[in-house]
């Protein structure tokens, strides 16, 4: 009967911490650093791109490929940052899923327990 | 309550929204931290339009017009792209040295987790924070490079403008003088010297623009083989950067491995080794 009332009661009954908190650390992990990582990744080029000529037509040849470069680099580098959260995310989903199977086993012996006694 | 440290500078309002990172603001945003499309310079600058006019005088200013046009950068533009690098990409991943806003989020967010693969998704925070922290440096020193890089473009048009200005001056005091017969065999001579003495002026000032120009180009390639770590550090400024030491460490920690398949009616169960490991469940 207990566990009916918990499952009403949502999943913050103290059983389930572990795998509330991971749930929510995936979720800020999602919205607060794929997420803006993702739009700058997506936005460097736009925002750094330099018109034609902005170093003079001599100075393009010298600066430009240079420059380029540099924006790619950049750009790989937030890149593999936003894999990593990505990483994050599915390691954090597996935790998530394997805790809340630890939780349950837990509590399932405990009421074993309690109705032995 | 935003910690100390955190919040946007005083007299820039609030930052785009709430604590952190927050919802990325899209670009045409008013409240987006990136500037608008960058800006089509009008026309020439003001050293170029001097020079214009100097070669319609005389004859002998072309090549050098032709010299200092092929010379002018856009400043405006390459101030704009200083200021993405440094504010909108920069300014919002955080401050290097301290903890980044989103990942100070995302650290609280794990209260109520507390066993061994807690403290190891910590340290991948730590790692990924000064990693991020690096490339926000990096971003600033390219800011700071393209900010003096405008400077050298805005101090060669000014000095070649005033240059071109003190010519046109010359040469338009050598016309009354040449309209005489009696003045203008050696009005003639002294236009020449005049331009002549103007342009050698005008290619020192090039030769500083191109030095300055071809070492920032050697500072680009370096800053980006020191944040690939193909080559040594630089003096100063940001060094190698890699994400990659920042995933979760999985070994003898279970709870990050992929649970096992649900066998057809069967039990949930957890992935093997999971005896071994503390889950602090009372």
């Amino acid at each position: 009967m207990r566990h009916i009332w918990r499952k009403i009661a949502g999943v913050s009954d103290g059983k389930h911490l572990s795998s509330t908190a991971i749930a929510r650390t995936a979720g800020a992990v999602d919205h607060h650093l794929t997420q803006p990582l993702t739009s700058y990744q997506g936005n460097l080029r736009r925002q750094t791109d330099l018109p034609p000529g902005a170093f003079g037509a001599v100075g393009d040849l010298i600066l430009g490929r240079a420059y380029t470069e540099i924006q790619l680099t950049v750009e790989k580098l937030l890149s593999d940052a936003r894999a990593v959260t990505l990483g994050w995310q599915r390691d954090l989903e597996y935790a998530r899923r394997n805790w809340r199977t630890a939780e349950d086993l837990a509590e399932a012996e405990a009421d074993a327990i309690g109705r032995l006694t | 309550m935003t910690p100390p440290g955190y919040g946007p500078p005083p007299g820039y309002g609030p930052p785009p929204s709430g604590h952190g990172f927050g919802a990325p603001v899209p670009p045409g945003h008013p409240q987006s931290p990136f500037r608008a499309p960058a800006a089509v310079q009008k026309g020439p600058s003001a050293g170029v339009r001097v020079w214009r006019a100097a070669s319609g005088i005389s004859v002998l200013a072309v090549s050098t017009y032709l010299l200092v046009e092929g010379a002018q950068g856009n400043e405006a533009a390459i101030r704009e792209a200083k200021t993405s690098w440094i504010n909108a990409l920069g300014g919002t991943l955080g401050v290097e040295g301290q903890l980044m806003p989103g990942i100070d989020t995302v650290r609280r967010a794990t209260a109520g987790w507390q066993a061994g693969d807690e403290q190891a998704f910590e340290g991948a925070l730590n790692v990924f924070n000064s990693q991020l922290g690096s490339l926000k440096t990096a971003m600033e020193y390219m800011g700071e490079g393209l900010g003096h890089l405008a400077d050298a473009y805005a101090d060669f048009d000014t000095a070649v403008r005033l240059m071109g200005a003190s010519l046109i001056a010359a040469l338009l005091g050598l016309r009354v003088a040449r309209a005489h017969p009696a003045t203008a065999a050696a009005a003639v001579f002294a236009e020449a010297r005049a331009v002549r003495t103007a342009n050698l002026a005008v290619i020192a000032l090039l030769g500083q623009l191109g030095g300055f120009v071809a070492n920032t180009a050697v500072n680009l390639a370096r800053l980006r083989s020191a944040l690939l770590n193909i080559d040594t550090a630089l003096p100063r400024g940001p060094g190698a950067i890699a994400f990659a030491g920042a995933e979760i460490p999985k070994d003898g920690l279970p709870p990050f491995h992929r649970p096992p398949e649900r066998a057809p009616g069967g039990a949930r169960s957890l992935p093997p080794g999971s005896e071994g490991f503390d889950w602090n469940l009372e």
